[in-house]
């Protein structure tokens, strides 16, 4: 439904206007009253922060009374498709600035549908099962194969003939010219010119306003093959399952944004200095203390950007004579953080247990190349939850192995932290472990807090040690005010100290939504490598985030999200699985049928047995209906 | 005698079986490493031996396990590093030409880069409230995956017809910005001359870019261009055409005085002629 909307900042600036008396009114009345404990005039007090947002809590009645300007009793039809959500709305307020306040709202995060849509995550002791990988069917791959390999022949024809006869711009860079050899080989960027480019609308679309449950994307159209776009001026609101907004903490409006306003007006916008010149500032401090409580260890540092928390992290911990064993999926940050070390690189297979076992004793046993020294120390390194496989690391497992080989445990908790565990604190919180058993954790505030940067927790003397010898803390700027309060204020409502419940509710949701989805896709017959948490506006990944072949969409779920944005998707996803026969799951990985009347899954191998049934899995092909109907029930149990 | 008979058997044999080893590509080098690790510790090359003749068994690398103690994952403080911790000011409040600081002093401000205290400005403030009740806090994503916004593309283009240029990129983080743009035009075997006073996050570039690096004297052009010719006749003798980069900056970091622009433009890279 493209609809004209004007981009705020283009010209004038004064575009969008006239809404933005009526959006911040009642943001003003509440500024008022924070403001009274931001601009606080004690003279001494460090802690003006950690104050406005306690009066908060002490009046939650005013704090979520004005969240909750209207009661949301809205039964929203949005599985229509359209946005029509005043039809259905019971309770019609008079106004229209508060009509349209409260669609707002409702785009950012929407209203829960049924309190039983919650669930909380947490893991109830039965042993990890490995992953299963279910493969599509031979046909399909071998016809991707095929695609691949005509694409590729036909980008070396092109790229073959244009380099020697062509006067066009494109190839200007790949020829050798006056002596200069060419800007890009021609073998780096084949990929992106002959198979990215044919494709490039589906990547890195434009996007205005919050993204948070609905992404409001700009229309864009091109005449040239994707080389370039011209923009229609229209937009498109569609659901949004594209953003790392796993808890919905990307809003305009709320405590946090009002804490926000409050804290730009008092400390400007950045802190102009890096860390060790002028940059450490009351608020930092204050925000690194919050951190620390939150993951459970006794100190942390934040930093301005996720990337380059892990790029900057590792070669402060290890250097030459170190072993870093890292898990095959790690991130890029990891693997670039590891490479600026100079430590030596091995990696284990994704997960998998027995393998680190294997490496850790063969370099225990052999020490370092050549020399056969000692290693010096190790230090493995993995992610809480993986962001391309959707599954979780193995902890127990882990720190089994790290008891007995004495090595440094490093957890990138990019994705997992925020999501995981009852209270939100990640795999260690999931996995009901003690956090001190790991030595770093690490974790980005982009997704989870809807904020920028990363932060790195672990004991005092590493952390005292890393302020010292971390170049981007000592050279790079501090992260700005703003970013700063919105970690403050939405780790205080995961927390429940600022409207107390908020956090909880959001919690839940992100874990009953991420199931919901994941049974629901499974049942359908799709396969899901996303394991717990994934918010859809779809995004998708290719090379070289993922092997050539099985490029994929990816569903991010938010807690913003409510049961009807995901019957939507399940629809759309139904839908468009028939047109592109993606149904390719053989039931192996899940979404069967429910075990018959009496029998538990218990006691299911015998019921098999005596059935006949043994090894009989009749690949999942359930009907939208019946998926919609049971799911939110069965999202509770455990899947299958 | 069939005891001096099998005595030269074997020696000759055993002499034979030298000749033929010696013959092995390979072999003197092997010699060498055992001799010079005998001489440097006779006790690990006997070890070695022993680890060649019979693998390690589990047991005894568990002992190995056992024994093995890693250093603490960092090391102590130095005592200077403490000193410089304890030395680093917390500012309380917004920064500006004058600032608080935690022990209740209020001090004139000369370690920030806020060059025409922008920081203060009001309207900026306003604009950025502004775009706080549009937007939200983060973009919640990678710039490829649904995180580019129209302001994010809005401030390039402002940017890019700023400076003069034809587009432009934003990066979410300064410091890391020419450490990321470094190794994605420098690659394994290209040749990069970088004046010797360039700062941290340009070294850290380069070190990622994993291209051979020359440096020249700061600011000494007559040196670069030197160095570049070097360069020149290496790769005509080699016959290989491989990206040169000349890394340097606009204003030093470190020193304050500027690179001479003009100079290394019109020396290194005489117009090209049409």
């Amino acid at each position: 439904m493209p609809r004209k909307l004007a981009i705020p900042f283009t010209g004038s600036s004064t575009t969008a206007q006239p809404e933005r008396p009526a959006e911040r009114r009642p943001s003003q009345s509440k500024g008022n009253r924070l403001s009274q404990f931001f601009s606080s005039t004690k003279p001494k007090d460090q802690t003006t922060a950690q104050q406005g947002l306690l009066a908060m809590q002490n009046n939650p009645a005013a704090a979520t009374a004005s969240s909750t300007a209207l009661p949301s009793i809205s039964v929203s039809a949005t599985t229509t498709g359209e946005l029509n959500e005043e039809s259905t709305t019971i309770f019609q307020p008079t106004d229209s600035t508060e009509t349209s306040l409260q669609r707002r709202r409702e785009a950012q995060f929407g209203p829960l549908l049924d309190s039983s849509h919650c669930y909380v995550s947490m893991h109830h002791g039965e042993p990890l099962a490995a992953p299963i990988i279910d493969e599509p069917p031979y046909y399909y791959v071998l016809t991707t194969y095929i695609s691949y390999l005509l694409l590729l022949a036909l980008g070396h024809v092109r790229d073959f003939f244009g380099k020697r006869f062509s006067k066009k711009p494109l190839y200007r860079t790949l020829r050798a010219s006056n002596g200069y050899a060419p800007l890009n080989d021609d073998f780096d960027s084949f990929y992106t010119r002959r198979l990215k480019l044919r494709i490039d609308d589906v990547f890195a679309r434009t996007s205005t306003g919050v993204p948070g449950r609905y992404i409001t994307l700009l229309d864009r159209h091109s005449d040239n093959y994707n080389e370039s776009y011209t923009y229609l001026g229209t937009t498109t609101e569609t659901l949004n399952m594209s953003s790392y907004n796993y808890l919905g903490f990307a809003q305009s409006e709320g405590p946090c944004a009002n804490a926000v306003e409050e804290c730009v007006r008092k400390y400007g916008l950045s802190f102009c200095s890096s860390r060790t010149d002028a940059g450490t500032s009351d608020l930092v401090s204050e925000v690194e203390k919050e951190v620390a409580a939150f993951v459970g260890k006794p100190d942390a540092m934040v930093f301005s950007m996720g990337f380059v928390t892990n790029a900057s992290s590792f070669p402060a911990l290890v250097s030459k004579g170190c072993l870093i064993i890292s898990d095959e999926l790690n991130h890029a940050s990891i693997r670039l953080g590891a490479r600026l070390s100079g430590a030596v690189i091995r990696s284990f297979k994704h997960n998998d247990m027995a393998d680190l076992e294997k490496k850790l004793r063969e370099a225990i046993a052999q020490g370092q190349p050549r020399t056969h020294r000692p290693w010096k120390k190790i230090l493995v390194a993995v992610e809480g939850l993986y962001s391309m496989e959707g599954t979780m690391v193995d902890l127990p497992g882990i720190l089994n192995l790290k008891d007995t080989y004495k090595f440094y445990l490093y957890v990138d908790e990019a994705h997992s932290v925020g999501a995981l565990g009852p209270q939100g604190r990640g795999v260690c919180d999931y996995f009901g472990i003690d956090p001190s058993r790991v030595d770093v954790l690490m974790g980005t505030l982009t997704k989870s807090f809807g904020a920028n940067g990363g932060y790195v927790a672990a004991d005092k003397h590493i952390i005292d040690k890393l302020r010292s010898c971390n170049a981007a803390t000592m050279l790079g700027e501090s992260p700005t005010p703003a970013v700063l309060m919105q970690i403050y204020a939405s780790l205080k409502i995961i927390t429940g100290e600022l409207v107390p419940g908020e956090g909880e509710e959001r919690l839940q949701r992100i874990a009953f939504n991420s199931r919901y989805l994941r049974l629901g896709l499974k049942r359908l017959g799709m396969i899901v490598h996303e394991m717990l948490k994934r918010n859809i506006s779809v995004v998708v990944v290719g090379y070289p985030a993922t092997p050539l072949i099985s490029s994929r969409a990816r569903f991010c779920v938010s807690a913003a999200h409510n049961k009807d944005d995901l019957d939507r998707l399940l629809a759309a996803c139904d839908e468009v699985s028939n047109i592109l026969q993606l149904k390719f799951s053989t039931g192996i990985a899940g979404g069967l049928k429910p075990l018959p009347d009496g029998v538990t899954p218990e006691n299911e191998a015998a019921w098999r047995k005596a059935n006949g049934l043994e090894g009989v899995v009749e690949p999942p092909r359930w009907p939208l209906e019946e998926v919609i109907a049971r799911g939110a029930a069965d999202a509770k149990l455990r899947l299958r | 005698m069939e005891l001096n008979e099998a005595q030269a058997y074997v020696q000759a044999s055993l002499h034979n079986l030298f000749e033929a080893f010696q013959r092995v590509p390979g072999s003197a080098v092997l010699i060498r490493y055992i001799q010079s690790s005998y001489q440097n510790d006779p006790i690990r090359s006997a070890i070695e031996l022993v680890l060649v003749i019979f693998f390690l068994r589990e047991d005894e690398i568990d002992e190995l396990v056992k024994d093995w103690e890693p250093e603490p994952l960092v090391a102590d403080q130095t005592s200077f590093e403490e000193n410089e911790a304890e030395k680093i000011p917390v500012v309380v409040g917004p920064t500006g030409p004058k600032v608080r600081l935690g022990n209740g002093r209020t001090v004139t401000n000369l370690a920030s880069y806020n060059f025409y205290n922008f920081n203060a400005s009001e309207s900026i403030k306003e604009k950025a409230i502004q775009t706080l009740r549009t937007y939200g806090v983060g973009p919640c994503g990678p710039p490829q995956f649904y995180g580019t916004q129209d302001v994010h593309m809005q401030t390039e283009a402002d940017i890019a017809s700023f400076l003069g240029t034809q587009s432009a990129i934003v990066y979410a983080h300064a410091f890391s910005t020419i450490t990321s743009v470094i190794p994605c035009f420098c690659k394994r075997g290209d040749v990069i001359v970088a004046d010797k006073m360039v700062n941290y996050s340009i070294r850290k570039g380069l070190e990622a870019s994993r291209s051979s690096i020359r440096w020249y004297n700061h600011n000494d052009m007559a040196d670069l261009e030197r160095i570049m010719k070097k360069v020149a006749e290496e790769q005509a003798k080699k016959k290989i055409l491989t990206r040169r980069f000349v890394v340097t900056e606009g204003l030093f970091e470190m020193l304050g005085d500027c690179s001479d622009l003009p100079k290394l433009v019109s020396s290194l890279f005489p117009p090209v002629p049409a």
